[in-house]
This record gives structure tokens, C-alpha cells and sequence, in this order.
């Protein structure tokens, strides 16, 4: 996925170039509002699952909203095959809506599903209004799974059809969409709050090259990308030139239980950065396969939190970087590869992409996360569980989300504590109260957990035991990743507690899970789920004495852990009994 | 009579504005703001302006102050304990698992207002449905109670799991802290909120702890203070939320009035609406480091139910303001070949090059002023703005660029007035309205430079200039109505059979909101507002009605149904054939104060300087350098339109006036400029 596009001639001033940029990310916002309020699945309006941005006529980026991050760069793909698909750019009239949902092109899971209006001004193409957000339920073998053996098993498939053909709605179809979810009340709802995202992205953009004109406006954009180009090629000279490689692993692929190990290698030449995931293992039987575009987001993301902090995503930022995968591999999976955990692979490469850079950039990297998103999918009913009991039909109630993990130590501190991975940066947790509130569930826990930071001269932010009492029988599937390998440290720093979890039955008998689908959980059974701490970094004995007396009195860390990784430290008296 | 002292504190100055009723006198004083000890320079500035014996006549005194923000920014609020529920030790740190940069990998949270080490569990539950699931154990409120007194905690804030619904056990803990001796401040969670999300009621318990202390000693020293100079009267403070409080309700709850700043000019717009029956307006306000906007629907602030404050998010109610870094002040710079304005600012010190206190870097007023927008940068008798120093300031940048001189100092206002509009589409297209139907209501020391360039920007047809631009905030106190709120969630489904729930539920807390009569006043009006939504949605839209009686009959059901379809629709375009959910009840009690006896024309002062009657500008509109008029804003007659291009002087603000547009006097005072129609302009 490399920069194909001929370099225009920039003749936009740098003045009208900034007004069209922020009136660009103005209306990249309005999608974002719009999608936000009249929402229905919780996974839209609370966690934010969903990814909104505006693409020109040859699908580069032109401004996306703060959404979901490992979304937002794959959207480009969506758009170019939900077109070729159709027909092409010929096929395509104003007032279309186009849905889409193959997973090899979209770069996630099928129940990802893809929206996309071209945009038109009198008659003529000039770009297109996407959203890519999660549909509760599209009949899968499953609500959610992490045991799919191919993609029909995990959604419905869209192939790029037009729900909307010339603003008038293909009644059939929606029909058709509906009939095929567990939740087609949640599924409609959600469905029309993406068609009035997109058209008002399609408004906006439409607006501001009214507004400038298709020449102005196109001198700009193609200097706004010069600009990201810069940015990231400056960042890119910083590093030497050369190979720079780290080994990277997960659990297993969802059906067996063999750990899988791969390679991340980036190779630095001048300011060009190429990630070559070509040695990968061939793609896998079970659903932790990453489509191609997915792949190719997350190594976007990596280099745009290290080369642009704070600054706004464009296609220019991406032109330096190749992303290099063998097809049928588990980088880029063939039909009929099995993706739904389509992260639980590629969302090491983050962690691995600082990993391998850090002996280079030892100031711009941190130590691993827990690196992983802990996604758990809950499903049932306030009395009746529809799968095992369901005498009379009732929708289910469908409610999950992530679970904030700890971020690595840094040369500038320590690591957060409890944040969602860095490729879900905005999304958000549940409040208890309004889970209580609407699900038959009691929360018995959510606190930080002491000691699971991993020790160094910074230490790792720490993870978050999270325990849940249900109240009425309910199912959950767990996609919980790294159990096996804990979040390694830097320069000496020490590794933090992995990820785990578990269900506490009534008979006293405890269940340790991965990831799993569909477990059932009694009514009264304890949930639990306990996220991994960050890595540390540089050697605990660096420590300084005054961050370690101050986290004894917080109760970050216990005594305990203190005489076991820093020795230097000298308790004052007996240590206070400070209980977590 | 009712004679009122309006003082605003802002980071840089205090403004003061005194207005007698009775004979349409205005005084206005500027002081500078004193940051250890505010109540100093607000009655250093009384002292200044208003003579002893009117402050004795003074009947109200209208504050806006930022004790309990400055607080937060210096951390120099209270030490304060947080008790939480057994297993929810750390709501506060770990918030909602966000980030609020998207792709930053160090990102930290704001510091914690309460570190771990005070807060501490109690043994306890209630259930979502109210129900008692583990009766309070005494004894951990008493072990809590002694680690406090050990760290020398002033202030304990307490926020218990689903309190929202049943309070009994925060009601149970202050009544054990008392018993045990203690004597500081006590917040609980359920008398400043009672809506549901553990994380947003949590850090609005803590804030309001935190502030606290503070906002009593200096509400303490104000009222000596202003006692010791004869005042009697009252002193109001402004909400959030729009509207002001008593003093006494500002002591036991301070976080109402966090964002007390930004809102008082907001509040002088919307009497301005009110007065001239505009639906739809939108202020702009500049100041010197940043870009206020909020939308005015029916004469009335856009108001949300959540704010957020230096990262903290409180559950009260919150005029919408959107603010940016982009102020007269804000320094302009070139990011590899792209122009930017802002955030970081050139403040008061050293200020703008022109200013010629030190400042070398270009901004917003420093390109203002080569392009003649000032005039010739005579502001007053004894204030020059030195235009060379800005021309070199500007060179580099230019340089940088490739651009001449005057071009840079086109493209920073440009860039500003685009960053503006783009804060002000979010406030506007973001709520479901058009900013064209809209007037722009600009104020504050830089905010007539921009209208008529925001005007263009967003194809709005009218601008108004209030008079005392410059000090509108203070000005914007005087007008306030004192105003209660309460709210419920209640997660209810609407319907015709839940009037007597809602009306008993609207009774208690129009009880809680009671006003004090106002001698001379009018009473109270009352408003009940209902936040809705389809069942199933999460998101909710705030339906309003007056309820002279504070209750609802039951053929309002029908009608408050029909207003939620019609608001749904106009903001998405849509309805939906579902059920409504009532989400939470509000309750909302404004009193006016007696109304200004007559509508002056305030005419202001004139500033006392000769200036050249024409001075050679740039026009935006006209993309041309033009001979504008120079005009004293006090010498505008109302009968006597001012065609552009011209620049309009007043002590505190000056207007620009591009060519295309023209103004006139309102009865008001008010300078209204109109694009005009027709005519070749460009």
C-alpha cells in the first residue's frame, strides 16, 4: 500500500490551505456528532466504535474526526472496492448509499460494516462520506465468536449493494438486512443513524468545494498532504538506516491452544520506512487472521503516534510507509479465512513496531502495554435467556466493550494507569451505574490493581481487576489475548502482570478463559477480569526512593513487591499497612 | 431601584460596570487582577469607581469571579478525602479508560484532586433499584475518618455507588463525620447531582470539595470588604448554567459556578436577544488569548447538562461555550510552508510587539494593525500601538512564507477568523441550526475587529456591537436573573400514567429550588424540563415547558411528546416510531430582578483622541487597500447610517466596518451592521 498518486503542482497560498483544513475537520466532527446522538447500541454511543472521515475522488484522506483509530485507516480500502463493486465509479449516482462488509477489503470483521456516499456536485464526482462502525448482530454463528472456522460463520456478507440508490431506500434490502440480525430494532436504529452521518459528511464536503472551488480546493488538499508527507519524512531521517526486528506472540488462534510466534522487521532508508510482515505464518484456522487493510492501519497508527502527536491524520503522513504481507498468510488472509478476532495478531504490532525501534529512538518509545483490548460481548435477557429457554422471541439485550489495561514505562515517567490499548484511543468503558441500571448485573470491582505494573527506573501503569456478579443468566464471549506471555520491559525494566480471566460458578468451581465464545453464565456467578499492567523501563534499581515511598502510601505497589524488585529502597520503619 | 455594581474577574483584568436605574449613569473601571488575595482588586476597583455614598445605595452587587477555577489551575484547593463504595476506590482515576489525545502513547491524566492515598473504601451497596443490598458499616467511616485527620483533610468529599437513587447511606456517612468530631467541609455526591454515571459525579463531588474551603474564605473577605464600604445589598454570582446565585447558596455549592467567567457576556447577549426578539444568535467573543462562542436560541444560552473543566468532567448545567486559542494576543507562526494562529499567546506580558513591552513575535493584533484595522493605533490619550514594531515582527514570519509583509498579516487574520468559524459551526451546524439565520453578537476587546469578516465566513446577514463592547462581561452581569435547578433520573417510559410520579418527583424539588422573595420583583418562573428518548437510544434531547405551578397536567404528556418529534427532527432529520423514555427530570426556578426601569441609549464615552478623519486600510471584502472613515462610536447618531468602510473608536474596542456593510444605531445602543444586499460589492 504505497503512494501511487502523481504529485499535483501546489499552487494553494498556505492561508486558504489552513481554512479548508480546519473546515474539514469541522465537518469530519459533524459526522462524529451526528452518529453520537442518535445512536442505539451502546457500542456507538458509549464506546465509540465506529470510524467517520472524508476521502477525495482517488479515496485519500482529507480529515478524519477523533473515532476509533485502528478503523479510521482502513477506510480508504472500504471505499475502493464498495465502488469497484458496484460498478465503478460509472455506476455511481448522487443520493447512493453503498453498504459493504467483506472483511478482506474492509480489514475487520464482517460485523463491521461499511457505509459509503459519493459525494456530487452538479453531476460530478468529487469524493466520498464513509462510515465503518460495529453492528451488534449480523447472524453469525454468534453474536460475537473467537471460534469461527470461515467468515460466513461470523456475519452475513454485504458485497457492496446499494441500500440507497439515488436517496430512495432499496426497501428489500433493508429488509433483507434486518431479517438477518438477532437485534434488528438495534440494527435498524444504528443503520439510520449511519446514513444521517454520512449524508451530513456529504453535505459539508459538498459545501466547502462549492465554497472554494474544485481547482482552490484541490491546490490545498494536495498541500496539506505535502505538509503530513514532511512530517512524517522528518520523523522517518531521525532513525539510522538499516533493519531493525523484534519477534512478536499470541495465545493461539481461537481453536487450538499453540501459542504463534511472528516477526515484525522495519527497514529504515532514509526517509522511507518499509514494514515487512512477508515471513508470517500462513493464515490460520481460527478467526485471530488480520485482512490486509487492517494490517496495513495498524502500522499506519504506529508511525503516526510516534511521528505526529497532536496533529491531525492525512494521507500525506502515510506516503513514506510500505507495509509488505504474503497473501494467505495471517497478515493478509484469503477468502475464506476465518478474521473475526481479526486484532488479537495485529494489535502486537504496535508494541512490536516501539520494540524494534527503541534501541534507535530509546526516547521516543515506551515499554509494552498490556497490549491487548480485553473485549467482552455480554448478551441475553432480563429474565429469559432466548438460546435455552426461549419459549416467545425477544430481542436480545447486547452490551460489552474493552477493559483499560496499563501502559508501558517511558524515558519521561511512568506509564498510565488503566487506559483502553492505544489503537481503541477514544474508546470508553461502561459506567457501573448505567450498567446496573439496564443489565442484570452487579458490579463488585473496578479498581486499579496493585503490584501489576512491571518494576523499572519507570515503572509500568498499572492494570484494573474488574469483578461482575450476574444476576440473571447471561452469556459472554471473552476475545482476552496475551495470558501466556506478560508485557515485556525495556532497557532493564521488568515485566508487568498479563491478562487473565475468569468465572467463579455457584459450586464453588473456577474457569479460567481466553478467548471463548458463548460461555454460559449461571445467574449469581462471579466474572472476573484482571488486565495486565505496563512494562517497566530502565532497571528497578534506578528507582528513584521518593516514587517508591509515594507509591507504598497510594498503595500502587505493596510492600511486598517493593523488597522483591527494588531492594535499594529502605523501609523507614515497618512498612504501613496500607491495604489496596 | 435597583442600582447594581457588575464586576468581572478575568485572568488579566477586573472589569467593573455601575449602573444607577434611576438617572442612567454608567461608570466603568478597569483594575488589574490580583491573583493571591482576588477580593483585593475586585473592591480596590469599587473603590475606584463608585463614590461612597452610591455604593451604600448600590442594591445589587453581580459577581462574575474565577476563585474556584483558579483553584483547580494552581492546585491550591482544599486537601481533600474521597469516600467511595467497598471496590470503587479508583472511579476517579480511572475515569472512562480515554484518552483525550488521540494518538499520543505518553498521555497522562490531569493530576488527581485527590491522590489514592485519601481515598478510601467504605463497606456498603444500594442497588440500581434503590434497595439496600449491605447496610453501612460504621466503623469504616470512623477509620477513614482518623487517616484524614492524620493527613490534615479540609474537606471530604463523598460519592457512594448509585447514591442517585437512594442517599440514605451519604446522608448516614456526614452524620457519623459530624458525630466523630469532624468540622471541615462535607460534599455529598447526591446533593449536587442526582444523575446516574459514577465517574462524572464522582469528579463533580470532588471538584465542588476542592473548591470549597476557598470559595468561602474569599466570599468571606468580599462580604467584610464590601460591608466595610456601606454596601447592603445583595451579592448574586454567576452560574454555568446561566443565571446567578446567592451568596449563600455559592458557599455550599461552589462547582455551580466554576465557568462563572465566559457566561456573564454570554448572559448580556442574551438579554440583547431578548430585548430586540432575535430566535437565533451566536456571540463572539475575543479577548486576548482565546475565542468564546456560544448559540442564543429564543433569547435564551444553549445549555448542556455536563461541563468539563481543566479535563474534569461535572454534572451541572453548562452554558455551551466553546472556547479556542485564537485571541488578539495569539501568536502566528509557520509550520512548514502552512500558516498557524495560536494557542499559545503573547497574554499581557509581554503582549503583542505593538504594545512595545517586549513581546517580538507576531499576533492576531500585531497584523490587525499593519493593516490598518486600528486606525493609526492611537487607542486612547496615553495607549499607542507602535506599528513598526509589528511590521517587524511580522517580517520573519513573511519571510518564512514568501510573502510580503501585509499579505502575512491577511493570511493571520484569516486563519483566526477560520479557526473561529470553525468553533462557532460546531456550536451551531453541531446543534441542528444555521449559522445564516443567525446574528452575530461580537464583544470583548477584539471582537468587533472580526465581524464583519466571521459575517462573510458564514454568510450571516447581521452583526451587533453591544455598547461597552470592550467590558460586555460586566455589563452582561447586570441583567442576570437569580436562578435554582434540580434534576432526577428516573429512567421511566412516558406515558400518560406517570403524570402523578412526575408531579410528585417536579414538587420536591421546586420545594428544594424556593426562591427568596426579592423585594419589588416579579415571581418566580418556573420551568420543567424533561431530558428524553427513544427506548433504546442513549443519547437524550431536553424538553422545556413553563409550569407556573411547577406541575404538569396530563394533556401536557401529548404536547411534550410532540415537542421531543419536532426537536428530533429538525436536529436529524428524522423521527422514529419507538417509545419515549424519560431519562431525568429537571426543575428550573429563575426570579428576575427588577427590571432596568428604561431602555437608555448608552451612548459611552468618546476617547479623547484627534485622529485624521479617513485612514488607509485593507478591506477583506474588497481585497484592496481603501480610504476608511474614522468615527468616534460616541458620536454616532442614531438617525445617521454609517456606510463601510470605516473604523469605529470607543475606549475599550474598536469596530471595523468593512466596505459592503453598513450600521446603524439601535434604541439600545446597539450598533447593528448589515451586509447590503445589493450593489456590486464584492
Amino acid at each position: 500500500m504505497k503512494a501511487m498518486t502523481p504529485r499535483a503542482v501546489s499552487v494553494a497560498d498556505p492561508v486558504t490551505t489552513e481554512v479548508i483544513r480546519h473546515a474539514l475537520r469541522s465537518a469530519a466532527g459533524q459526522m462524529k456528532r451526528t452518529l453520537l446522538r442518535t445512536a442505539f447500541s451502546p457500542i456507538i454511543y458509549e464506546v465509540v466504535d465506529f470510524a467517520v472521515g472524508l476521502y477525495d475522488r482517488e479515496f485519500r484522506l482529507l480529515a478524519q474526526a477523533p473515532t476509533l483509530a485502528l478503523k479510521l485507516g482502513t477506510l480508504d480500502s472500504c471505499i475502493r472496492h464498495a465502488v469497484a463493486a458496484v460498478g465503478g465509479e460509472d455506476s455511481l449516482e448522487d443520493g447512493d448509499l453503498i453498504l459493504y462488509n467483506i472483511p478482506y477489503f474492509t480489514g475487520a470483521h464482517p460485523q463491521d460494516i461499511a457505509l459509503i456516499a459519493p459525494v456530487f456536485i452538479d453531476g460530478v464526482l468529487v469524493g466520498y462520506s464513509p462510515c465503518k462502525t460495529h453492528m451488534v448482530d449480523l447472524a453469525g454463528k454468534d453474536p460475537y465468536s473467537t471460534d469461527t472456522i470461515d467468515v460466513h460463520q461470523e456475519a452475513t456478507i454485504f458485497p457492496g449493494v446499494k441500500l440507497y440508490r439515488a436517496g430512495v431506500r432499496n426497501e428489500e434490502l433493508w429488509n433483507l438486512v434486518l431479517a438477518n440480525s438477532r437485534a434488528p430494532r438495534v440494527v435498524g436504529g444504528d443503520l439510520n443513524a449511519v446514513v444521517g452521518c454520512v449524508r451530513t459528511g456529504a453535505r459539508a464536503l459538498r459545501a466547502i468545494i462549492e465554497k472554494h472551488g474544485h481547482e482552490e480546493f484541490r491546490a490545498a488538499v494536495e498541500r496539506i498532504f505535502d505538509h503530513g508527507e514532511a512530517q512524517s519524512r522528518a520523523f522517518i531521517e531521525q532513525i539510522p538506516d538499516g533493519r531493525y526486528s523484534t519477534e512478536c506472540c499470541i495465545d493461539n488462534n481461537g481453536r487450538d491452544d499453540t501459542p504463534i510466534t511472528f516477526n515484525l522487521t522495519i527497514e529504515v532508508s532514509g526517509s522511507e520506512l518499509m514494514v515487512d510482515l512477508t515471513d508470517a505464518p500462513d493464515q490460520q484456522p481460527g478467526p485471530v487472521n488480520s485482512p490486509g487493510p487492517g494490517t496495513v492501519s495498524m502500522m499506519k497508527l504506529a508511525l503516526a503516534s510516534l511521528a505526529a502527536v497532536g496533529e491531525d491524520a492525512n494521507e500525506g503522513q502515510f506516503r513514506p510507509l510500505t507495509v509488505k504481507t504474503r497473501p494467505s498468510s495471517l497478515f493478509e488472509p484469503t477468502y475464506p479465512a476465518p478474521v473475526f478476532v481479526y486484532w488479537a495478531a495485529s494489535l502486537q504490532l504496535i508494541d512490536g513496531f516501539y520494540r524494534a525501534l527503541a534501541a534507535a529512538l530509546p526516547e521516543a518509545v515506551a515499554a509494552e502495554s498490556g497490549s491487548d483490548m480485553m473485549v467482552f460481548m455480554w448478551w441475553g435477557h432480563q429474565r429469559m435467556s432466548y438460546q435455552r429457554r426461549g419459549t416467545q422471541w425477544k430481542e436480545p439485550w447486547i452490551d460489552g466493550g474493552s477493559t483499560p489495561i496499563g501502559q508501558g514505562g517511558h524515558s519521561g515517567g511512568d506509564g498510565s494507569n488503566a487506559l483502553i490499548h492505544i489503537t481503541e484511543s477514544v474508546l470508553r468503558i461502561g459506567p457501573a451505574e448505567k450498567w446496573e441500571a439496564q443489565n442484570p448485573w452487579l458490579v463488585e470491582k473496578r479498581e486499579l490493581a496493585p503490584d501489576s505494573c512491571g518494576p523499572g527506573r519507570h515503572r509500568g501503569g498499572l492494570g484494573v481487576d474488574f469483578h461482575l456478579r450476574v444476576l440473571a443468566e447471561c452469556f459472554v464471549t471473552s476475545t482476552v489475548e496475551r495470558t501466556k506471555t506478560p508485557p515485556r520491559g525495556l532497557f532493564g525494566g521488568g515485566e508487568a502482570r498479563p491478562n487473565s480471566m475468569a468465572i467463579h460458578r455457584t459450586d464453588g468451581s473456577v474457569t479460567q478463559y481466553g478467548k471463548r465464545t458463548a460461555i454460559l453464565v449461571e445467574a449469581d456467578s462471579r466474572f472476573e477480569a484482571h488486565s495486565g499492567g505496563g512494562g517497566g523501563y530502565g532497571p528497578p534499581g534506578e528507582r528513584d526512593v521518593q516514587l517508591i515511598a509515594s507509591d507504598l502510601t497510594d498503595g500502587y505497589v505493596t510492600a511486598e513487591h517493593v523488597r522483591k524488585y527494588y531492594p535499594h529502597y529502605v523501609f523507614p520503619h515497618e512498612p504501613p499497612r496500607q491495604e489496596p | 431601584m435597583a442600582t447594581r455594581i457588575g464586576i468581572d474577574i478575568g485572568g488579566t483584568f477586573t472589569d467593573l460596570i455601575y449602573y444607577d436605574d434611576e438617572t442612567g449613569r454608567v461608570e466603568i473601571a478597569k483594575t488589574a487582577t490580583t491573583p493571591g488575595a482576588l477580593e483585593r482588586g475586585v473592591l480596590q476597583a469599587v473603590r475606584i469607581a463608585v463614590p461612597p455614598a452610591l455604593v451604600r445605595s448600590t442594591r445589587y452587587f453581580m459577581h462574575g469571579t474565577t476563585i474556584g477555577l483558579n483553584a483547580l489551575l494552581t492546585r491550591s484547593g482544599a486537601s481533600t478525602g474521597l469516600l467511595c463504595t467497598e471496590g470503587f476506590r479508583d472511579v476517579l482515576e480511572i475515569g472512562r479508560g480515554d484518552r483525550a489525545v488521540m494518538y499520543d502513547i505518553f498521555w497522562k491524566r490531569p493530576m488527581m484532586l485527590v491522590p489514592r492515598r485519601h481515598r478510601l473504601t467504605v463497606r456498603e451497596r444500594i442497588r440500581a433499584d434503590g434497595e439496600i443490598l449491605t447496610a453501612l458499616l460504621e466503623e469504616d467511616v470512623t477509620v477513614a475518618l482518623a487517616t484524614f485527620a492524620d493527613a490534615g483533610i479540609e474537606s471530604i468529599a463523598v460519592c457512594l455507588m448509585n447514591a442517585y437513587v437512594n442517599p440514605v447511606h451519604e446522608l448516614e456517612i456526614e452524620r457519623i463525620l459530624r458525630v466523630h468530631g469532624f468540622d471541615g467541609e462535607i460534599s455529598l455526591s447526591h446533593r449536587l447531582s442526582r444523575e446516574y454515571r459514577e465517574y462524572e459525579r464522582s469528579s463533580t463531588t470532588v471538584i465542588d470539595a476542592y473548591i470549597r474551603p476557598a470559595t468561602g474564605r474569599y466570599l468571606e473577605g468580599l462580604l467584610r470588604g464590601l460591608a466595610e464600604i456601606g454596601f447592603a445589598g445583595d451579592v448574586l454570582v454567576t452560574r454555568s448554567g446561566g443565571g446567578a446565585l446567592s451568596a449563600a447558596e455559592l458557599a455550599i455549592r461552589p462547582f455551580e459556578a466554576i465557568q462563572s467567567g465566559p457566561v456573564a457576556g454570554v448572559e448580556g447577549a442574551a438579554e440583547l436577544c431578548r430585548a430586540h426578539g432575535w430566535k437565533l444568535a451566536i456571540t463572539a467573543d475575543v479577548g486576548g488569548t482565546s475565542f468564546d462562542t456560544a448559540l442564543i436560541v429564543d433569547g435564551r444560552p444553549h445549555v448542556k447538562h455536563e461541563g468539563e473543566i481543566v479535563g474534569w468532567p461535572l454534572q451541572t448545567s453548562w452554558v455551551d461555550v466553546v472556547s479556542i486559542g485564537a485571541g488578539g494576543g495569539s501568536i502566528a507562526y509557520a509550520d512548514g510552508g502552512l500558516l498557524r494562529v495560536g494557542p499559545r499567546s503573547a497574554g499581557a506580558e509581554p503582549g503583542p510587539a505593538c504594545y512595545g513591552r517586549g513581546g517580538t513575535e507576531p499576533t492576531v493584533t500585531d497584523a490587525a494593525l499593519v493593516l490598518g484595522m486600528f486606525g493609526d493605533g492611537t487607542l486612547s490619550s496615553d495607549f499607542r500601538l507602535d506599528r513598526d514594531a509589528s511590521e517587524r515582527a511580522l517580517k520573519p514570519l513573511a519571510d518564512e512564507l514568501g510573502m510580503a509583509v501585509d499579505e502575512a498579516a491577511r493570511g493571520v487574520l484569516t486563519v483566526a477568523a477560520a479557526a473561529m468559524a470553525e468553533a462557532i459551526r460546531e456550536i451551531t451546524v453541531g446543534q441542528g441550526e444555521d449559522p445564516r439565520q443567525a446574528k452575530v453578537i461580537t464583544f470583548g476587546g477584539a471582537g468587533p475587529l472580526f465581524g464583519t469578516m466571521l459575517a462573510t465566513e458564514l454568510g450571516v446577514p447581521e452583526i451587533a456591537v453591544p455598547p461597552y463592547a470592550g467590558n460586555f462581561s460586566a455589563w452582561g452581569l447586570l441583567g442576570q436573573d437569580v436562578t435554582k435547578e434540580a434534576a432526577q433520573t428516573i429512567f421511566r417510559v412516558l406515558s400518560s400514567s406517570l403524570i402523578d410520579d412526575l408531579n410528585r418527583i417536579l414538587g420536591e424539588m421546586f420545594e428544594r429550588t424556593e426562591h427568596q422573595e426579592q423585594p419589588g420583583s416579579a415571581p418566580s418562573e418556573r420551568v420543567v424540563g424533561l431530558d428524553l428518548r427513544y427506548v433504546g437510544q442513549e443519547h437524550t434531547l431536553t424538553v422545556e415547558r413553563p409550569a407556573p405551578d411547577g406541575q404538569l397536567l396530563p394533556e401536557h404528556i401529548e404536547a411534550i411528546k410532540q415537542s421531543f418529534a419536532g426537536e428530533y427532527e429538525r436536529r436529524f432529520g428524522t423521527t422514529l416510531d419507538e417509545q419515549l423514555e424519560v431519562v431525568t427530570v429537571r426543575a428550573t426556578a429563575r426570579q428576575s430582578l427588577p427590571r432596568k426601569a428604561h431602555q437608555h441609549l448608552f451612548a459611552g464615552a468618546a476617547t479623547g483622541v484627534e485622529r485624521p478623519p479617513t485612514v488607509r486600510a485593507y478591506s477583506f471584502a474588497r481585497r484592496d487597500w481603501l480610504e476608511f472613515a474614522v468615527l468616534e462610536r460616541a458620536s454616532i447618531e442614531s438617525d445617521r447610517p454609517v456606510d463601510g468602510p470605516a473604523i469605529v473608536f470607543e475606549p475599550t474596542a474598536t469596530t471595523y466596518l468593512d466596505a459592503g456593510f453598513h450600521a446603524v444605531l439601535d434604541a439600545s445602543g446597539a450598533l447593528l451592521i448589515t451586509r447590503i444586499a445589493a450593489g456590486g460589492v464584492a
